[in-house]
């Protein structure tokens, strides 16, 4: 992988790493993706903390419980549920 | 002495496939659409309330939703699986609901920027304790509010693949995209959203 690092480890040019950051968090399970990767991110510390900070937003989303429906909303759901169904018989 | 044959637990009996109910809607039988209702309702209140971002407008378009999906279930054609068609619903009752919604909530030009509110949150990094359940419940509600801000594209995606859990083939069913589209617009949702809650991450 091309590195152009500058003095500051900030990493401008990895445009390559960061598509690979893209498939890796999106789920692809490329061994040889992940080799690559994470040797970069050893590396790079722009790239290792964009790693970092996706890996930890999709562990937080999937922890994130599912919404209670409230009993208001559920009752709403079913007086017009049973209003259509109601309709529907008439016909 | 009691039969061992006695203590046996006969199976429960297994749950009617979505697609033999919907054949029996599209037969007449109401009784098995509102199975379909009590066995969905919640997912799909879950979308619509991460899409509109409050409780009644999550309420009116799950109920569109549903209605919707009654009044055209006879033209489901089994080329993909109910939930997907019915999520699919969910999600453009809830985008067609958001659409007018931002019509009608016009801004004025003059009006001041409120900053605070495009700025991350300043958490202290407390890892254990209440404070750790405060910052918990503050990342809930800034993932919610974040998510809220996505643009429509992204939001639709992220809400299906992340907070939803379907898979990306899933999604592209849902969305009618391509499963490629649908990893190019959930990364870039993810970096939108990684902007907005960087002090927690």
């Amino acid at each position: 992988m091309k590195k152009s690092k500058k003095q500051t480890g900030e990493c401008h040019d990895c445009g390559e790493a960061k598509e690979l950051i893209a498939r890796y968090v999106g789920g692809d399970e490329d061994e040889e993706l992940a080799r690559r990767l994470l040797l970069h991110a050893q590396t790079c510390s722009e790239c290792a903390t964009l790693l970092r900070s996706l890996r930890r937003l999709v562990h937080y989303c999937s922890l994130e419980p599912t919404c209670e429906m409230p009993v208001t909303v559920r009752r709403e759901l079913w007086v017009t549920i049973q209003r259509e169904i109601h309709t529907r018989r008439r016909e | 002495m009691p039969e061992h044959k006695q203590l046996a637990v006969s199976p429960l009996p297994l749950p009617v496939p979505d697609d033999v109910l919907v054949r029996r809607v599209q037969a007449g039988n109401t009784e098995a659409f509102e199975e379909l209702v009590r066995r969905y309702e919640r997912k799909v209140y879950n979308i619509t309330y991460r899409l509109m971002g409050n409780e009644q407008d999550a309420s009116e378009a799950l109920q569109d939703a549903f209605m919707r999906a009654f009044r055209f279930i006879g033209k489901f054609q089994f080329k993909s699986s109910f939930f997907t068609w019915l999520y699919r619903i969910a999600t453009n009752v809830s985008l067609s609901k958001l659409r007018k919604r931002e019509k009608v909530q016009t801004v004025s030009l003059d009006q001041p920027v409120n900053e605070a509110g495009d700025l991350p949150f300043e958490i202290p990094d407390i890892k254990y304790g209440p404070e750790k359940l405060m910052k918990q419940r503050e990342l809930r509600a800034a993932l919610q509010k974040a998510v809220e801000e996505l643009p429509e594209d992204y939001r639709s995606v992220v809400v299906l693949r992340d907070l939803e859990g379907l898979s990306n083939e899933e999604v592209s069913k849902v969305m009618h995209l391509s499963v490629a589209a649908v990893k190019s617009r959930l990364h870039r949702g993810r970096l939108v959203l990684r902007e907005k809650l960087v002090s927690y991450l």
